[in-house]
């Protein structure tokens, strides 16, 4: 089964080729859509992506490659949902601005497979990485983690070359100025003394 | 410190140098990120995902069906609706009098006679002779 007859099945709506579709891309849209969203419950971003591909198959012209389609909608998607959110959070502070004191959401349960010393290794770095721009996270996770191409990442951005790779070049010296800030502010505190 | 050169060895432009310790430690600290961030972004769908995804799509499916058998059956009950109550119903007025409903007011203005109404005044003209 090639990519041409997956995209012909999904055409004429068969429904073994949305299954295969899902199996195959479902874990890939969920991942670039927590990188972006910086999230863990990213369903809803899935879903939207897997009826978004059925509204627009039939449009495929196969140009590009299907993953790089189906990526650029998944970064459109998560771009939507980010906008939804921060119009949410302006009516949300509006909201909170009447109350008596702000709401601190109960911390989610660890994994039971992480020690203590990876456990605040993982976090400082989750932390760096949560304060990099959503673009930059996803510039990281397509050319260091999924090992695209520039091309291909400047095609799902839809962004000049040059520029992705600039900012790709920008983000990776951030996150690791961000690391270095946070283990200068360790070091200071006498409590505690964590390193790589 | 991160300069251009970690960012060629990552992009595959640049071979590392063995001999270099702080770009060997920068880097390996790089891989640590990138292996901790991937296993952030690690997400397994659910098959309950999947059921409720392909579902949606089914019933995307069938919409556009429902839309023109919707639209069809909706169209010919108007058709038969104005048939029946403009079309075929008689005028009932014209009907009574006798008067034909086709009167072309146009030709001088006379209003044509009706054959039936002549014959009984002709038919009281009769009996009414004498008196």
């Amino acid at each position: 089964m090639n990519e041409k007859q997956l995209v012909e099945a999904l055409k004429r709506g068969e429904k073994w080729a949305y299954e295969k579709l899902y199996s195959e891309y479902a874990p890939r849209i969920g991942s670039v859509a927590k990188s972006f969203l910086g999230a863990d419950d990213v369903d809803d971003v899935v879903q939207e992506v897997m009826i978004r591909i059925f509204k627009g198959i039939k449009k495929f012209r196969g140009d590009s490659q299907l993953s790089t389609w189906i990526h650029r909608i998944t970064v459109n998607v998560c771009k939507d949902m980010l906008m939804k959110y921060k119009k949410r959070r302006e009516i949300l502070t509006d909201f909170s601005e009447s109350e008596e004191g702000p709401y601190y959401q109960p911390k989610a349960h660890e994994d039971v497979f992480r020690d203590t010393f990876n456990e605040i290794t993982i976090e400082k770095v989750l932390k760096a990485i949560e304060r990099l721009s959503p673009e930059d996270r996803l510039l990281i996770k397509l050319r260091d983690i999924d090992e695209l191409s520039y091309e291909e990442i400047s095609k799902i951005m839809g962004k000049p070359l040059g520029t992705v790779k600039s900012r790709l070049h920008y983000a990776r010296k951030r996150l690791r100025e961000i690391l270095e800030e946070g283990e200068k502010s360790v070091e200071r505190s006498p409590q505690q003394n964590t390193r790589w | 410190m991160w300069n251009d050169r970690l960012n060629r060895i990552l992009d595959g432009e640049e071979k590392i140098d063995e001999s270099d310790e702080n770009l060997k430690n920068e880097l390996t600290i790089y891989k640590r990120i990138i292996e901790v961030y991937s296993m952030k972004l690690d997400y397994r769908p659910s098959d309950n995902l999947k059921d409720k995804i392909l579902k949606k799509i089914e019933k995307r499916k069938k919409l556009p069906i429902l839309i023109f058998s919707t639209a069809g059956i909706t169209a010919l009950f108007l058709i038969l609706f104005f048939q029946f109550f403009f079309t075929t119903s008689p005028n009932p007025s014209s009907s009574i009098a006798g008067i034909p409903n086709e009167v072309n007011l146009n030709e001088g203005g006379v209003v044509p006679f009706p054959n039936d109404l002549v014959e009984v005044l002709k038919t009281i003209e009769l009996v009414s002779d004498g008196f």
